[in-house]
């Protein structure tokens, strides 16, 4: 059983096993010998994304172009799994890229060739970071912008009816007592 | 005054989630939540291995940790055929009678005369109407985003129901039925058994996710309709499939219900008819 | 009331003095009384053994269900404190404009709010499905809730109408002080409620001004109690609920039958006790048209409502709308209209009508119409589902019904018991009124 049958098992067992530090795919007799390089690409400026950046060379180093590269970022919601970011086709240089949403500032990606019939697959993981302002989180920011008042407006009318209620005591209070001195007074 | 069927009230069941601010609601925070590491989280495996044995035999989870997870969820309307396993799965893990349906599969028209099947749980509304309109307090925020109940406070007025645009609560008019004996209390995170005279609805499964798993009507969905997410990692899984919740969403049009009421729900929708989907 | 007619002491004849007059219920036959007790007792004992049920049963023993949570319970809830609001703003605001014609009918119309105040507080409670966590409201309290707000308000109004009924109590109690033919404890409390009152310069204007300051104060203070109420319907997002003019819309119809009870309670005193000399016609007849001009701004006002509504009928409107005006709850919607808004109105507008008999008629169709109101304006919203997919109905169940009879009961009961004690007349404004109009 060759290398890539036991790693395309585990692949479509799907079970996730994420030791493979930087690069370096197993090599296989079939095929020629392929190797993916990882990097982020940071914007120039302003409003422009980020972008994954993965290289696919051959055993000379030479790009492969035409190849579809797979990307995946590491994910632990209910258990490690791997969130698909997207495919992208390699150029004439053998860079695929991705443009790429940091929602925290290390990312670990993973970045993945199912090989073919002249290359071999491969795969190699690396963790990028961005600067803490880069990281966009999503989730609705409506906040409610209505807060203040609903903090506010309560604790009045709490006032208020607190001033009721002592103005009608203090109203019976000071009336009989007023009342009984007069009768006293008799 | 003290009325009849069970009324246990273990000292622990109100959890020290509860301590409430001066408002009487917990404040939720977001993205500041408690800084535990996500690894404390079991690890599922990917896939079917995840999934445990059968709802029914789950048995009350001491409450989990709570990690810096913000819940949502998506349905995606384009797989959900309106089997109604998401309902049945829920009534099994909460026992439920068969009247109170937490996530009910609605069959709706659409503008072209057709019908597409809507599942409605409840949408866990950051802006929650039924959290503000409680006179107790019994409804509020859990700390990763769930809106919960707890059932040892709820005085049974129904405001709620009223204030809730999406219909989903429901008030448990008798005991439920057959509650196995090692259901003792009712917490906010499971309130199993439903207590009589209260409101219950779909408390998010909170009591699972928290030990990480999937809660019952995303695990128990054939169609892989629904989606858990979590909005501070920006993902979401079926169990089957994981995306990044943001690209997700935007790439497929998705909806909140009743976006206008500015409840802003953590319930997000891809709208469909339970077409043929091949991605 | 056939009971009373037994009564030979009174029949045919009218109190000689005013004073005979305004204790007249306090001294008459004591077997009378107590028959009259036992048989108000019958339908409260009724209510009360319904509501116990309930409590060992839960709520399932009513016909509410997951659509249609909200029943008579509030409905009654709404009428009942809706009947206190027209007593207590009938006598403050004729107190303000110094109607001279208040005199009569103040202390009833007080009582009444009173009564009426503390059976409708009750309401609250009977319909949560847990009464015994009722303290969770006072060790908790999440004070953006308008079901919070609703009992602070109708708390806050309780005391000031209790203020605005006992008050007024002390010249009269002092007027009986010297006996009038009551002894025992009523003469004690009398002693003691009348605080030493012997009418002096001071104690006259010490009293009219506070008076003055509650009368002033329960005006808006009513206002607020009633549209707090609304607030636990407008406050929600539901379609028919949802509107602005829930408040005021609240506050008309609760005038509107507050003085139509006021109006029952004065004709049934007047006839029972041979008051005609002091309860006299104009009185009734000046509630009357008061209670009509309510009448006819309620009728505008449910006009307003649907016409918002409707007019552009949204998706979620539409549905309510229909049922309401053309579907499932027609006949009791247009029934309201003809029974409650339009008969009275013409009983009083035409004088052939315009009889004690019409007039008391014409409350009591009010009375009657006006909680039927209440129930169309929360049953029909909460039918239709939210979604538009499904109708859900509601019966009252035999548990709900024999509790708002008990509840209706406790009214005339509980007035029969307090003017057992208290003089059904305020003598001393009476007095007061008669000198300012002489002069």
């Amino acid at each position: 059983m060759s290398g890539q049958r036991i790693r395309n098992l585990l692949f479509s067992l799907g079970l996730m096993v994420f030791v493979i530090g930087g690069a370096a795919p197993v090599a296989a007799a079939g095929p020629d010998t392929t190797t993916l390089t990882l990097e982020l690409k940071e914007p120039a400026k302003p409003d422009i994304p980020y972008y994954l950046m993965a290289r696919l060379v051959d055993a000379e180093g030479t790009g492969i172009s035409g190849e579809s590269v797979s990307f995946y970022r590491k994910v632990e919601i209910l258990g490690a799994r791997l969130a698909y970011l997207g495919d992208a086709e390699t150029d004439s240089t053998g860079v695929a890229k991705i443009a790429f949403n940091p929602s925290k500032e290390r990312s670990e990606i993973l970045v993945r060739f199912g090989g073919s019939d002249e290359f071999a697959a491969g795969e190699t993981a690396g963790t990028v970071t961005v600067p803490p302002e880069a990281v966009s989180s999503f989730g609705s920011d409506d906040a409610d912008t209505l807060e203040p008042l609903r903090v506010v407006m309560p604790r009045l009318m709490a006032v208020l009816v607190a001033l009721i209620w002592i103005g009608l005591i203090w109203i019976v209070l000071s009336t009989t007592r007023t009342i009984r001195r007069e009768a006293e007074g008799a | 005054m003290r009325i009849s069927g069970p009324r246990i009230e273990p000292g622990a069941s109100t959890s020290s989630l509860n301590e409430k601010g001066s408002s009487g609601i917990t404040r939720r925070r977001f993205l500041g939540g408690a800084l535990l590491g996500a690894g404390a989280l079991g690890v599922l495996g990917e896939g079917l291995a995840g999934r445990v044995a059968a709802a029914e035999d789950l048995e009350l989870a001491e409450t989990g940790k709570i990690g810096d997870q913000q819940w949502a969820m998506v349905i995606d309307l384009r797989r959900c055929d309106g089997c109604g396993e998401c309902t049945t799965a829920c009534q099994k893990m909460h026992h439920l009678p068969e009247t109170q349906e937490w996530i009910k599969v609605h069959e709706l028209e659409d503008a072209t005369g057709g019908t597409y099947f809507m599942p409605i749980p409840c949408q866990m509304c950051e802006n929650a109407p039924c959290v503000r309109v409680c006179p107790v307090g019994a409804s509020f925020y859990q700390e990763d985003g769930a809106v919960v109940i707890d059932q040892n406070v709820c005085i049974g007025c129904r405001m709620c129901m009223a204030a809730c645009p999406y219909g989903v609560r429901t008030f448990n008019w008798e005991d439920p039925p057959n509650i196995p004996e090692r259901f003792r209390s009712s917490t906010p995170e499971f309130t199993v058994p439903q207590k009589k005279g209260t409101v219950g609805k779909c408390d998010n499964c909170v009591h699972a996710l928290r030990e990480g798993r999937f809660p019952a009507c995303v695990e128990f969905c054939s169609m892989e309709a629904i989606y858990v997410g979590d909005l501070v990692d920006d993902t979401a899984t079926n169990g089957h499939d994981t995306v990044v919740l943001s690209d997700f969403l935007r790439d497929n049009d998705a909806f909140r219900f009743k976006e206008e009421m500015g409840t802003a729900p953590r319930v997000y929708y891809i709208a469909g008819h339970g077409q043929d989907l091949d991605y | 009331m056939s009971v009373w007619s037994l009564d030979a002491r009174w029949r045919g004849d009218s109190p000689s003095s005013l004073d005979d007059a305004s204790v007249a219920p306090a001294v008459s036959s004591r077997r009378a009384f107590l028959l009259c007790v036992a048989a108000l007792a019958i339908p409260v004992a009724g209510g009360v053994v319904a509501y116990i049920y309930q409590l060992t049963q839960g709520l399932s023993v009513t016909g509410l269900n997951d659509e249609v949570f909200w029943g008579v319970y509030t409905v009654d809830l709404v009428t009942f404190i809706g009947f206190s609001y027209g007593g207590a703003l009938v006598s403050a605001i004729l107190r303000l404009t110094n109607a001279s014609w208040r005199g009569p009918i103040s202390r009833i119309a007080e009582a009444t709010a009173v009564v009426t105040l503390i059976i409708g507080a009750l309401f609250p409670i009977i319909h949560i499905g847990r009464p015994e966590r009722l303290w969770e409201m006072f060790v908790r309290p999440q004070i953006n809730s308008p079901q919070l707000w609703d009992m602070v308000a109708i708390g806050t109004y309780l005391l000031a109408t209790l203020v605005l009924f006992s008050l007024p109590l002390i010249p009269d109690l002092a007027r009986l002080r010297e006996g009038n033919g009551i002894g025992g404890w009523r003469a004690r409390l009398y002693r003691w409620g009348s605080f030493g009152w012997r009418g002096t310069e001071v104690q006259r204007r010490t009293l009219n001004r506070a008076l003055t300051i509650v009368a002033i104060a329960i005006v808006p203070l009513a206002i607020m109690v009633h549209t707090v109420l609304s607030y636990a319907f407008s406050l929600t997002s539901r379609p028919g609920w949802h509107s602005t003019i829930f408040g005021p819309y609240f506050v008309i119809a609760a005038v509107y039958s507050g003085i139509a009870i006021v109006i029952l309670a004065s004709v049934a005193y007047r006839r029972v006790y041979r008051l005609e000399k002091w309860i006299d016609e104009r009185s009734i007849r000046f509630l009357a048209y008061l209670m009509v001009a309510m009448g006819v701004a309620y009728a505008y006002f449910t006009f307003t409502e649907v016409t918002t509504a409707g007019y552009v009928g949204g998706r979620e409107e539409a549905p309510v709308l229909y049922g309401l005006m053309l579907d499932r709850y027609a006949p009791l919607f247009w029934g309201f209209v003809v029974m409650g808004l339009v008969v009275p109105v013409l009983l009083v507008a035409f004088r052939k009508t315009r009889t004690i008999a019409g007039i008391t008629i014409a409350a009591g169709l009010v009375v009657g119409a006006m909680w039927l109101k209440r129930f169309l304006i929360i049953v029909p919203t909460l039918a239709p589902s939210l979604l538009g997919d499904s109708y859900g109905s509601y019966t009252p169940s035999w548990v709900e019904l024999m509790v708002t009879v008990g509840a209706a009961a406790a009214i005339p009961l509980l007035l029969v018991l307090l003017f057992r004690v208290v003089p059904v007349l305020s003598a001393d404004e009476i007095e007061e009124l008669n000198d300012q109009v002489r002069s």
